[in-house]
């Protein structure tokens, strides 16, 4: 069965050239039937890969040992779910999954955009037929998913703190974002290559590029939380390379889908916008390579793989190959306005596109900067915490307060007395919370103070617009019916203020201590008072719980527990956290017993007490919800669109 | 007439000041520590870290005053130099054990890593399967 | 092209074949027989030949193969269109932002020229006959 999963990728890497080359050839020398034939083809690199996808999915839930694949990554305790879930647990299968949805994305762009957008999408057929030709390549003749072996007794399993519906979700998501990416960079290419300088490329991917952002997103979030209660450490973001490989990407999508309204309503931009969003379709790639190549030192990535080179040669190829693009064609990408105030939306979403695009490359340089030392020095150094806290601060928070104060500059131009005007309200809010929070004692904290007060100002403008908007029309269902990117984005950046209020509450207010507690030992931490009640082995068929008991008094009580657990298949220890929230108070009591001695009950224990951390996870169904509004299909835009293009359409 | 309009003059100065953020920021806060294995620390001393598999009888606990201690190769296995490592902190990461590549960051002197943090890895998920 | 990869895929499921009859025994797959898979293997191969030749199969001979007849009176129009409706989409949002109090009147009285005119340009240009 191996044999149809390697030949069913095979036939997909054949297709993929195929779509490459007479795609391209169709494309350049305007052939209709080649070009269909290229577009069948990519369809039929979609069914193919599904095939292998089937076969290694099978193979997986049917524990079939003699896949080398399966073996390392799954055993016969597993549950079918997380066996599943071993899909893109390891290189290979996560490489087969990004293949899956290229194609299933590339075929589905192209089917949808084939009358409408003729030349363009002929030429967005070899692109990703580029793209799925590296993919493949590197499935059959690098890294597949196939090999076989003579089937053992049992695999080796799947780390238990991975056995988590969180981590079950997190891959799939990610990848359905940083795959998506690659759909507008396509029409982008496809645009440049067909010689358009029109802004039907982007109207054509709008919602691919919010579909991919959310999933991004979203995705970052579920990993974020995972790791809270999982790993255990008491936080949700290390800063790690392979954090940073999402977050890069994202941040550069952001400032994409920010900066093409500019481009949609002025035709300003238009390099600018080519370049970024060719950037964050190489970020999506590189942060692979940095996930897989163990270029750099990471809680993810250790063991140095062949694989990298042939993703940073990639990434190198598809760069120059973007550069020349947009040079070649730079005289189409002339802007057809210019900017004439520095205080207009147009330069609000420029200075937006600053910040973001800055804390973007400080991150990137953080993640080379090992690199780079090892190669211009001798010698390995790593940037630690503190170089992103500080640009996190110093770019996100001016771009939190850009968040209020953006949507409320008109467009072309808005007079300083204007503005002045409609900012009245919100910073009235604004210091007004400013001078509350200091009073009950937040002024502790500087830069949790400013982003406390930024996040107010940001929420005020937001209900002021809203109930503006409602009294205008009527309704606030109607308002939001009839603006539903507007409105929608602005509950997406409701949810941002929400993420930016629960990082600061839990870094910037959080307290911890840590304490040896022998058997009856109390110890106290922010109203909290914990005693040690003594450990409890607890032998289950497939794991020992070792766990320390504390009673708990103060804002709540009760008993939270904490320890470790060890496992009997596959043998690995992991660390057990007691998390209670105190949704009322809006904090969590996060307790880390590192070490417990079952005879003596005597314990080591770390305590924190995390204020708002939750909103973060609120952010998070926010956040969803604020781009299902904004991404909802719009009937009257589509007849618009339609009646636009209907005379085209049928010559 | 200014050839130029202010708008762009202003989106220019942001841009240079962005900049010149982020220039003074890594030239007066520096804030990297080199990142070694066994076999190239010796003459190095201060706040480093040190890359490298564990190996020998783990002694002692990290939460007494004497630390836990371990030794640590290079993680290739090149190079036979070990490095002594007296770690002081909270319990190691569960995944720490003899044999696993880990990270541990502290100050080097005297021929002794003072450790005060680990870091441990996932057991190889994104290696190609071993031939 | 599409016959050499098919060859190609028989060559391998042939070579394979004996590989696998040793490694993991008939028993098979899910219960199907080596050979059902060779054989549902090669119709999904000779499936997406014919797919991809389709396009050629349908119109051996054609009179016009090009992809795009240049229409330029066509492009002209659409891009037309497109201004006209983000000139209007400008006004209404224009309008909307004075309605809700977020531009004021003298705001309002200096932006609303330029946009006004732009449109009716725009709708000048789309009535007018082709040059």
């Amino acid at each position: 069965m191996a044999d149809l999963g390697r030949a069913a990728l095979v036939v997909t890497f054949g297709l993929a050239v195929y779509a490459l080359v007479a795609g391209g050839i169709a494309a350049r020398r305007n052939e209709r039937r080649l070009a269909a034939s290229a577009r069948n083809a990519l369809y039929c690199s979609f069914a193919s890969t599904l095939i292998a996808a089937a076969v290694l999915a099978i193979a997986l839930v049917r524990h079939d040992f003699s896949f080398t694949y399966v073996a390392a990554h799954t055993n016969r305790h597993l549950p079918v779910a997380y066996a599943l879930s071993a899909f893109w647990g390891g290189q290979e299968g996560s490489l087969l999954l990004w293949l899956l949805i290229l194609t299933g994305y590339g075929a589905l762009a192209v089917a949808i955009n084939r009358r409408l957008l003729r030349d363009l999408t002929a030429w967005v057929v070899p692109v990703i037929g580029g793209i799925a030709t590296f993919f493949s390549f590197v499935l059959v003749a690098v890294a597949s998913p196939f090999d076989t072996q003579t089937a053992p007794f049992d695999g080796a399993g799947l780390t238990p703190s991975l056995q988590n519906p969180y981590m079950v979700a997190h891959p799939p998501m990610l990848y359905l974002g940083y795959v998506g990416l690659s759909v507008p960079f396509a029409f982008a290419a496809g645009a440049l290559l067909s010689g358009r300088a029109d802004e039907r490329w982007i109207v054509a991917t709008r919602r691919w590029t919010l579909a991919a952002w959310t999933f991004l997103g979203f995705g970052q979030l579920l990993g974020a939380h995972w790791a809270y209660v999982e790993v255990g450490w008491g936080g949700y973001y290390a800063w790690d390379p392979v954090e940073n490989a999402a977050l890069m990407p994202w941040l550069a999508a952001t400032a994409f889908l920010h900066s093409v309204m500019v481009q949609e309503r002025k035709g300003m931009l238009k390099v600018w916008n080519m370049v970024l969003v060719a950037l964050a379709f190489e970020l999506s790639v590189f942060g692979t390579f940095l996930t897989r190549s163990g270029v750099v030192n990471s809680i993810h990535s250790f063991a140095k793989s062949s694989i990298g080179s042939w993703f940073l040669a990639f990434v190198v190829i598809s760069s120059l190959f973007s550069l020349a693009l947009i040079m070649w064609r730079l005289p189409l990408l002339k802007a057809k306005t210019k900017l004439e105030s520095a205080l207009s939306r147009e330069a609000a979403f420029l200075y937006n596109n600053l910040l973001l695009v800055a804390l973007c490359l400080t991150i990137l340089w953080g993640v080379l900067f090992p690199i780079v030392t090892q190669l211009v020095k001798g010698e390995t150094r790593t940037i630690g915490r503190p170089y992103y806290d500080f640009f996190l601060r110093t770019f996100g928070l001016p771009l939190l307060l850009l968040m209020g104060v953006g949507p409320l500059i008109a467009w072309r131009k808005t007079s300083v007395r204007g503005l002045t005007r409609t900012l009245a309200w919100p910073t009235t809010a604004a210091v007004v919370t400013g001078v509350t929070l200091v009073a009950v004692g937040a002024g502790s904290s500087s830069p949790g103070l400013i982003a406390y007060t930024f996040s107010a100002f940001v929420l005020a403008t937001i209900v002021v617009e809203l109930v503006r908007g409602t009294r205008a029309t009527g309704s606030l269902f109607t308002l939001v019916a009839r603006n539903r990117r507007r409105y929608g984005g602005y509950v997406v950046h409701a949810a941002i203020v929400l993420l930016a209020i629960g990082i600061a509450g839990s870094s910037a207010y959080s307290s911890s201590v840590e304490r040896r507690l022998a058997v009856g030992q109390s110890m106290t931490l922010a109203g909290y008072t914990l005693t040690n009640r003594g450990v409890t082995v607890d032998p289950k068929p497939n794991v020992t719980e070792t766990r320390a008991h504390l009673d708990v008094t103060g804002p709540w009580s009760g008993t939270i527990s904490s320890g470790d657990n060890q496992y009997v298949n596959p043998p690995e220890p992991s660390r057990e956290v007691g998390i209670k929230t105190d949704w009322l108070r809006g904090e969590d009591l996060y307790v880390i017993v590192d070490e417990a001695h079952p005879k003596t009950g005597l314990i080591f224990v770390q305590v924190l007490v995390k204020p708002l951390i939750n909103l973060i996870w609120v952010a998070g169904i926010v956040f969803l919800f604020g781009s299902a509004v904004a991404l909802w299909p719009d009937a009257r835009e589509q007849r618009r669109l339609v009646a636009r293009l209907a005379p085209a359409a049928s010559a | 007439m200014p050839t130029r309009s202010p708008a762009r003059l202003v989106v220019a100065l942001a841009v240079a000041g962005v900049l010149a953020i982020f220039l003074l920021y890594t030239a007066v806060a520096g804030h990297s520590t080199p990142t070694l294995t066994p076999s190239e620390i010796q003459g190095k001393s201060g706040k480093l870290s040190v890359v490298g598999t564990v190996v020998g009888k783990l002694r002692g606990d990290s939460h007494a005053a004497s630390g836990l201690q371990f030794q640590l190769v290079d993680p290739q296995g090149h190079n036979t130099k070990r490095v002594d490592v007296v770690y002081r902190g909270t319990s190691p990461p569960p995944l720490f054990r003899v044999g696993r590549s880990v990270v541990v960051s502290g100050t080097y002197a005297h021929g002794r890593l003072q450790g005060s943090d680990i870091v441990t890895k996932c057991p190889s998920k994104y290696t190609s399967s071993p031939s | 092209m599409s016959s050499g990869a098919w060859l190609h895929v028989w060559l391998l499921l042939r070579r394979r074949r004996l590989d696998g009859a040793e490694i993991s025994g008939d028993a098979g797959f899910a219960g199907v027989g080596a050979d059902t898979v060779i054989i549902v293997g090669l119709l999904l191969a000779a499936a997406v030949v014919v797919l991809v030749a389709l396009p050629f199969l349908r119109e051996p001979v054609v009179a016009d193969d090009r992809l795009e007849a240049p229409n330029d009176d066509e492009d002209r129009r659409l891009t037309l269109l497109e201004e006209r409706d983000r000139a209007l989409a400008a006004l209404k949002e224009l309008e909307f932002d004075h309605r809700t109090g977020k531009v004021d009147d003298a705001d309002y009285r200096e932006l609303v020229g330029p946009l006004r005119q732009a449109a009716a340009v725009a709708l000048r240009a789309l009535d007018q006959p082709q040059e």
